[in-house]
């Protein structure tokens, strides 16, 4: 065991990762953080910035160009596709964020008990999970809301479901990691209850890459609620959400692109602003791992 | 070898059993009378009954389940309800239209994605890794219907080189191709992305071992170091990492079939979605298990040929 | 700079080497030569530059990061100087090497046949049947038993010393002029130490390569270096024949590298004395009560396989163990990996889990199942683990860390805890002002002495210390176990002292047990078990630790390069083994009777 070499590879401290991390994280890191907060601002902001009242038709306007009296132009009904975008982000934003939220806590309790217990309790509680990873997620979610009824708690519901297994099997690999350390070997034999030792040392251990996760998986959420909505099981018309926009404008695609083609990127940059964030930080926290999900 | 496969194929017929029954239990629970899905709210008292009967929804949830389970093991998967024709016919008449389109696009994305994740590693943090690790983030964050969106207004709208619509009736080969181009270039552009980023990490993380330095010691080239040595070690986590993402694939083959209109299982799901079909939804979902449960065991076979310690887990 | 005994010119010379990485610079205007057939041992601690000495001769230093300057010449040619695609032939052809890690230093995925024959192919050219058969030359050179079968099999079917032999017949196969050997077998267990070197040195009267050497360990110098350089901090502090420098070190710091060493071993007392049998187990102590006794403790864990995760057998980790410790005494566990050692430690603090036997702590049954009596146990025996990294929460303050233990047990709380803990630091060396620091702030030695303080502020009656010494560098190693020893008179407390380390346990036990498959082969004092080994196993066991002076070369057995398979400890369900017996060589040393 070479002294120099385990002082290399010595694990950081919270206050010290914390500022660390900060200060490695990249530029294109930092973009994705500030896309994040503008449309988080947007979103809360949307009835300012708006020009028009999101569900405001207009027979007049119908697919007005952009430019004009419409930033971005106006759907086929003569809405004001700006407006629509802003009050979509709350959409977007809110069904990703809540179901994430579930998912993680449901599935890290899931996974660190898993973990920690081993033995039946890991082989039941992960068999479960490997049943639910074994449905394609989008087709699973699909399933869910149609079943269930499009309504923002089942939409949030079915995400969440799909999502749980990921963040079981990450908590449960990091902390079976991390139970075999000798440290926790230590808080064992001084005698330490199974609830201290997982959440006073093993969860701070395992925070970091909790938190990789839930930054790449809110991508995988905002995608997938705009999936649904593309396929017609997001939140019922006229409620603008992003991935309903690009199915109503897809419909005029040969005539009106913009209809379609606002909507997909404002999609693309906060998918693509969530990936920045998660993959900054993986490299930021640990610079060998550099993984997909 | 034949008890980590015998453990796998295990796994795979309990993981089938569970879908089955979670399957069977979520159609029956959810709101919604098949039988009024199927004769309407007009339907007179009589012939709800005779219908009950005749789909069997009058015996006991048990014996339901007990027929239920053993026809399906037999490929029965029911007749759909608003068709009235066998389920597993519905399905196997659009399914190798999915296959062929998802089997393509994992073939073209795995042949660019691997070269493109080697190359990354190799030029590690030097423009080509920042321009594919941009790229390949930008591919993994593209839903699937806005990657064929963008590529049906380019290459068949704008540059009218492929048709909008590849919905059948291709006579020729050359038809046939170019009907399935751009449905498969959008899957495979979102597969290779998430090819190409497992591939550099996994290289890096080999390149940093032990015996990649023993292979230097003993004078290989650099080309047979990465080559030979780094990615054989590499394919393993690779393959992995594509069974994980057939599941992505098969939910993206959905969109893509919607955008180009396209036969499929997509869109099949899509109508048993729209007309309350429970069960050929249910028998779609069974279908799409049966896939994900097949690619994990091929995934499995496929170790036993990368990795020699296999036997030994 | 080669020794004056030999005046060949030397097959290569290193003057002038200065290497750094980015600024800093690691290795300080280095120089020396070796001579064809000859062994240059670099010994240093880590960080002392010695193995980034080996990569720069290679060209393997990072890229991009690693620059070396002097000159390296093997033969006329200064290998600084040449771009990759020579280098490439100058390794694994005139220059080939051999790593630590025999574990890892093969490619999992390719067989070692394929693996050998690469750099055969690369520098000699052959191919296909002649390929082949070169290959097997080599494995019948480097004694792989069943060469043509093994041939065709894959790293994870060797063990580490037949893994460490396969990297041999790679670095010999192409004949080179010199082999850079980096700490080549201190992964190895002490009986696969000493085939394997005894194996180079026999292949090297063979080939007349040169071979440098780079050890951390003074007695692998005395057994295998004919030229010595001792290195510290990126320089050469010292260089000379390796009896100059054994027998007259000039500078304290190798002094202190050769006291490290074991001196009981080696020095076998004359004569056997006749042995009797006696009844029972061996369960005798120093002192009034024994403050552990430990009663026919097996440890077996399931191995499952199969479809259902079936029971194939049971793989008897311990077997039968009998001890006891008395009050202010050291008991030393020794024995190579796989023996069991560690799993005896871990199965009396119920960190593995015991088949049968019974465990008395100060003279109390402990009741595993008993919640009061598991606490008690939990206060009265504590462990001290072997990584100093890896044992300390690094998110937790030390002081934290050293009062959380307290707390949990209710022994002290609030200011009382605080200030015991500052007490504690205070024992052993640390100052209390840094009791809001961070592990990482703290050295590999300092650690293991806030792991010691936590362990004692439960004022336990027992420590297990398992390899609490064996991560550490020579000098810390001395410096923990001259406190541990300081401590036990103070605070009269007794150790369980597991270690594979013989200097360590020679100079801190009072009584030694020698493990050998799960089971106790031999108990007795430490003189008695040391100086008079009675069992088979442990007069191996001794006569393979490195000899401490080069002059005892001749002196002791020769070893045989044989390549026995390790006996499998996997049983059927269910077996019984035979009741053990014993014989007592003398008062209170015992060994177990052939069965």
């Amino acid at each position: 065991m070479s002294e120099t070499a385990a002082e290399a590879a010595r694990p950081t401290t919270p206050q010290n990762a914390f500022r660390g991390v900060l200060g490695r994280l990249n530029l294109s890191t930092w973009a994705g953080i500030a896309i994040v907060v503008l449309l988080v601002l947007a979103a809360i902001f949307a009835p300012y910035l708006a020009t028009h009242p999101p569900a405001k038709q207009s027979i007049m306007d119908q697919l007005a160009p952009p430019g004009g009296g419409y930033l971005l132009g106006a759907d086929q009904f003569g809405r004001d596709i700006w407006s629509r975008l802003l009050f979509g982000a709350r959409y977007s934003l809110a069904i990703g964020l809540f179901a994430i939220l579930t998912a993680l806590v449901i599935g890290s309790l899931i996974g660190m008990t898993a973990g920690y217990r081993g033995g039946r309790t890991d082989i039941l509680l992960m068999q479960v999970m490997d049943v639910i990873l074994a449905f394609p997620s989008l087709i699973l979610g699909l399933a869910l809301v149609a079943l269930m009824g499009a309504t923002m708690t089942n939409i949030v519901i079915a995400i969440a479901f799909t999502a749980t297994p990921a963040f079981a099997r990450i908590a449960r690999a990091a902390v079976i990691a991390q139970r075999d350390r000798e440290y926790v070997q230590a808080c064992r034999a001084m005698g330490f209850s199974g609830g201290r030792i997982l959440f006073r040392h093993i969860l701070p251990a395992i925070l970091p890459e909790v938190m990789v996760m839930t930054s790449l998986w809110m991508a995988t959420a905002v995608r997938t609620e705009a999936s649904l909505a593309f396929i017609g099981l997001g939140l019922a018309p006229p409620t603008p959400t992003w991935g309903g926009m690009v199915r109503e404008g897809f419909e005029n695609i040969l005539s009106s692109f913009h209809l379609a083609l606002f909507p997909s990127l404002a999609i693309l940059i906060l998918v693509l602003a969530f990936n920045l964030i998660g993959d900054g930080l993986r490299d930021a926290i640990d610079p060998r791992l550099k993984d997909a999900s | 070898m034949v008890s980590f496969l015998a453990r796998r194929l295990g796994f795979a017929v309990v993981t089938l059993f569970s879908v089955l029954t979670l399957v069977f239990l979520i159609v029956r629970i959810l709101p919604g009378d098949p039988v009024l899905v199927i004769l309407g709210d007009q339907a007179s008292p009589a012939s709800v009954i005779a219908l009950r009967q005749r789909l069997g929804l009058d015996q006991p949830l048990l014996v339901q389940y007990g027929r239920f389970l053993l026809q399906a093991i037999q490929g029965d998967l029911g007749t759909s309800m608003i068709s009235g024709r066998p389920v597993t016919e519905e399905i196997l008449a659009v399914l190798p239209y999915t296959l062929e389109l998802t089997i393509a696009a994992l073939i073209l994305g795995a042949a660019l994605g691997i070269p493109a994740g080697v190359w990354a590693a190799v030029r590690r943090n030097r423009l080509p890794d920042y321009v594919l690790r941009l790229l390949s983030l930008l591919g993994l964050s593209l839903p699937a219907f806005v990657a064929a969106i963008i590529l049906l207004m380019v290459f068949a709208i704008q540059f009218r080189w492929f048709p909008v619509i590849s919905a059948g009736g291709a006579d020729t080969l050359t038809e046939r191709l170019r009907q399935m181009a751009l449905p498969t270039l959008a899957l495979a552009l979102i597969m290779m992305a998430y090819i190409t980023r497992v591939t550099r990490s996994a290289m890096l993380e080999v390149l940093s071992q032990d015996f990649v330095r023993t292979a230097r010691a003993k004078g290989a080239s650099a080309s047979a170091v990465i080559w030979s040595h780094a990615l054989g070690n590499c394919l393993i986590p690779i393959t992995t990492v594509i069974g994980l993402y057939l599941g992505i694939l098969i939910g993206n083959s959905v969109l893509t079939e919607i955008v180009f209109s396209r036969p499929g299982l997509g869109k099949l799901i899509l109508t048993a979605l729209s007309q309350r079909d429970y069960t050929l939804l249910q028998g779609m979902i069974v279908v799409y298990t049966l896939m994900v449960v097949v690619v994990n065991l091929l995934t499995d076979l496929t170790y036993g040929f990368l990795d020699p310690r296999v036997q030994y887990k | 700079m080669v020794g004056k005994n030999t005046s060949d010119k030397p097959v290569l010379s290193v003057s002038g080497l200065t290497i750094a990485f980015g600024s800093t610079t690691v290795v300080h205007d280095l120089s020396f030569g070796i001579a064809a057939g000859e062994t240059l041992a670099v010994v240093g601690e880590s960080g002392s530059g010695k193995s980034v000495t080996s990569l720069a001769i290679m060209g393997l230093l990072p890229e991009r990061i690693g620059r070396a300057s002097g000159s390296v010449k093997l033969g006329d040619r200064d290998l600084l100087t040449l771009d990759e695609s020579e280098m490439r032939s100058v390794r694994g052809g005139q220059i080939s090497m051999i790593f630590q890690e025999p574990m890892t230093s093969l490619n999992p995925v390719q067989r070692i046949g394929d693996q050998i024959g690469e750099a055969i192919r690369i520098h000699r050219g052959l191919k296909g049947a002649e390929l082949r058969e070169a290959v097997l030359e080599m494995l019948r050179k480097v004694r792989i038993p069943d060469p043509e079968e093994r041939i065709d099999n894959y790293p994870h079917t060797f063990s580490g010393g037949m893994r460490q032999r396969v990297m041999i017949a790679m670095a010999l196969a192409c004949n080179p002029a010199l082999i850079i050997a980096d700490e080549p077998t201190t992964a190895l267990d002490v009986t696969v130490q000493a085939q394997t070197l005894a194996l180079l040195k026999e292949l090297q009267r063979e080939t007349g390569t040169a071979i440098l050497f780079i050890t951390h360990d003074m007695g692998v110098v005395a057994e295998i270096a004919d030229h010595v350089l001792v290195m510290r901090r990126g320089r050469a502090i010292e260089q000379g024949t390796v009896h100059e420098v054994f027998s007259n070190p000039r500078d304290a710091y190798t002094r202190s590298l050769i006291a490290a060493a074991p001196s009981l071993v080696g020095k076998l007392a004359d004569g056997t004395i006749p042995a009797r049998g006696v009844e029972g187990v061996p369960l005798s102590f120093r002192g009034d009560a024994p403050v552990l006794e430990v009663r026919d403790l097996s440890v077996r864990f399931p191995s499952r396989g199969g479809l259902f995760g079936r029971l194939k057998g049971e793989v008897h980790a311990v077997e039968q163990v009998s001890f006891a410790i008395g009050k202010g005494e050291t008991l030393g566990l020794v024995g190579e990996s796989g023996s069991g050692k560690s799993t005896i430690g871990k199965a009396i603090i119920d960190l593995a889990p015991r088949h049968s036997g019974e465990i008395t702590v100060a003279g109390r049954r402990i009741d595993y199942a008993d919640p009061r009596s598991l606490a008690s146990l939990r206060r009265d025996v504590q462990m001290i683990f072997q990584d100093p990294f890896g044992s300390l929460d690094t998110r937790q303050s030390i002081g934290s860390a050293i009062i959380e233990p307290m707390q949990v047990h209710g022994i002290a709380s609030g200011k009382e805890a605080r200030a015991k803990m500052e007490w504690l630091l205070e024992r052993v060396g640390l100052d209390p002002a840094r009791a809001t620091s961070l592990p990482h702030e703290f050295s590999g030695g300092q650690r293991q002495r806030i792991c010691i303080a936590r362990a004692l502020a439960m004022s336990p009656k027992l420590i297990i210390a398992d390899e609490a010494v064996s991560a550490l560098d020579v000098a810390i190693k001395a410096q923990i176990i001259d406190l541990m020893i300081d401590l036990q008179k103070e605070f009269e407390v007794s150790y369980l002292f597991i270690s594979h380390d013989m200097a360590a346990v020679e100079r801190i036990c009072d009584r030694v047990a020698v493990m050998y498959f799960g089971e106790i082969v031999e108990i007795g004092a430490r003189d008695d078990v040391i100086g008079r080994p009675g069992h088979g196993y442990t007069q191996r066991l001794l006569s393979a630790i490195p000899i401490t002076h080069p002059d005892q070369r001749s002196a002791r057995p020769p070893q045989r390069v044989d390549a026995t398979p390790p006996r499998s400890p996997m049983k059927p369900v269910g077996y019984r083994p035979p009741p053990q017996s014993w014989e007592m060589m003398a008062e209170g040393h015992f060994i177990r009777r052939a069965s």
